[in-house]
């Protein structure tokens, strides 16, 4: 079957296939298109013998005319020469005139290198390549990803923000509540031993009526800094209530050493703090619970112990500390019980 | 398109008039732009909500038009350095800025090609004369068409042409292009040399 032919002038394959070229019968290059002409001009290689421009990768071992004929419509990819990172595609079919050849090629992935090393514009490309469109995407994306990545940071640090907040007690600084809680069902489950001190404030009220809550906002940011200064880094400082304070000791289950922790405490609570002209004046009982007391540790059962020890420090005169024990706790509460039934 | 343009108005507006300027509009417009800047405000609400509020409230706090602010944020998102990228993609639309013009035709598809929920009106170039161009905006947004003239006008001047720009009527951007190369086009690279 013999095929169509179509004659072009050599200036319209130019303009539709800027990269091309045409080989004569003994692979002399004869003219290569405008694109093409500015790469290999601009590397300084007289463009003389194809295969001395030009490296085959694939198919490989291909150096003569007679192998690239065989390869005629197969896709071929090739090196520069003279620049073997420069990578082109390629497809070669013969030419008008008997054994003539015409080569096109493309940059294949490597465009972007390729643009910037030969300085290509728009007008190096065909009309119809999407050359352009290619580059315009891959810049694109990079700034709608880059855009987005800002964005996750700024919502990362957003929510990282309002954890810590949710954690926090905002007067004080301290753990409040919910952080307390998450301490605990972390340590409980490591199964250490532990301790738990909880700290009621005694005379608070009377400070907050007399100087106002100025005062005892004061009051309560300085025992804030008291127990903080009472307590290792993996120990934990939480403020529970409006008066009422949680420190959980870790590995620390010796009675005598709690009770002169608690002791101290209370000591450095009760000095003085002076408020404008005037003296703010509290104290504090304490209740505590240690892990080693109990068969199974439950930590929500550590706490109310230690709060009903408290109580039992209140009852007996304040600015005192109780270790919890069942039976005394169990006659406070009927004693309390009783005094109810009395008023 | 809210996204991208809400966090475009801000930045105009900061970069403009200033952090205070900026606190003050936030201020007097409705409670509702409070997550404005967190630019996930409404997405699907295109010049309305948010965005409307913000420009309402600029136009008093600056004593400016809507025309006004509108064209200069479409200018600011050509020439100020911040938006370099936005900058880089309109020139990859063509070589010459009759080339560009003509590129219009595929912003809207070359903008959702990027962001695949970035919404433009459909444009639609006319030749009048040789350098004399209709340009027609659907949908008769008459933000979008004002952000358009400065757009335009700026991209002008990044060509180095000269020409002229003005909304006749909504929908309806006339563009007079009197001299293609009348000053040194800024530089552009099609590989972004960061």
């Amino acid at each position: 079957m013999i095929e169509d032919q179509v004659t072009l002038p050599s200036g319209a394959l130019d303009g539709m296939l800027p990269m091309h070229l045409r080989l004569d019968t003994d692979g002399l290059i004869v003219h290569t298109g405008p694109t093409l002409s500015k790469i290999l001009d601009s590397r300084d290689t007289p463009a003389a013998n194809f295969f001395d421009t030009f490296v085959l990768r694939r198919p490989r071992g291909v150096a003569t005319m007679e192998g690239l004929r065989a390869k005629f419509g197969q896709p071929l990819h090739f090196q520069l020469q003279a620049d073997k990172s420069v990578q082109l595609k390629g497809i070669a079919f013969p030419g008008e005139g008997s054994g003539d050849t015409v080569v096109n090629l493309s940059f294949g992935i490597s465009i972007m290198e390729a643009v910037r090393r030969y300085e290509l514009t728009g007008d190096d490309f065909a009309a119809t390549d999407l050359a352009i469109e290619m580059l315009y995407l891959v810049e694109a994306k990079t700034v709608a990803m880059e855009d987005t990545r800002r964005l996750n940071q700024r919502l990362h640090a957003a929510r990282a923000t309002a954890e810590e907040r949710s954690r926090t007690d905002e007067l004080t600084g301290l753990s409040n509540r919910r952080a307390l809680e998450q301490f605990l069902s972390r340590i409980t489950s490591r199964l250490k031993p532990f301790a738990v001190l909880h700290i009621d404030l005694d005379y608070f009220k009377k400070v907050n009526d007399t100087y106002g809550h100025a005062a005892g906002d004061l009051v309560l940011r300085n025992v804030s800094k008291i127990l903080e200064g009472s307590v290792r880094a993996e120990d934990l400082v939480a403020r529970v209530g409006g008066d009422e304070f949680v420190v959980i000791f870790q590995s620390e289950t010796s009675t005598d050493i709690l009770h002169d922790i608690a002791m101290r405490i209370i000591a450095e609570i009760e000095k003085p703090i002076p408020f404008g002209t005037a003296e703010c004046l509290i104290s504090a009982s304490v209740g505590i619970s240690i892990s080693t007391q109990y068969d199974e540790p439950d930590s929500d059962r550590m706490l109310l112990d230690a709060d009903a020890a408290t109580y039992i420090s209140k009852n007996r005169g304040r600015a005192q500390a109780t270790l919890f024990d069942d039976a005394s706790a169990r006659r406070s509460r009927l004693v309390e019980r009783d005094d109810n039934a009395r008023n | 398109m809210n996204v991208l343009l809400s966090r475009a108005l801000e930045g105009f507006l900061r970069d403009t008039y200033g952090v205070d300027a900026w606190e003050q509009i936030v201020e007097s417009a409705d409670d509702g732009v409070e997550f404005f800047e967190s630019g996930i405000a409404d997405a699907a609400d295109g010049f309305g909500g948010d965005v409307a509020d913000v420009i309402d409230s600029a136009t008093t706090v600056l004593g400016k038009s809507r025309e006004d602010i509108m064209e200069d944020l479409g200018t600011y998102l050509v020439s100020h350095p911040n938006l370099d990228a936005l900058r880089r993609l309109l020139r990859f639309g063509g070589v010459t800025f009759p080339d560009f013009l003509l590129s219009l035709d595929d912003l809207p598809d070359r903008a959702r090609l990027a962001v695949s929920d970035l919404r433009l009106p459909s444009m639609e170039l006319i030749e009048r004369a040789p350098l004399r161009y209709d340009l027609m905006i659907r949908g008769r947004n008459t933000e979008f068409c004002h952000m358009m003239v400065g757009l335009i006008r700026a991209m002008s001047d990044d060509y180095g042409s000269l020409a002229s720009i003005e909304l006749t009527e909504t929908g309806r951007l006339s563009i007079v292009v009197h001299q293609t190369e009348f000053a040194e086009a800024k530089p552009f690279e099609l590989v972004s040399s960061q």
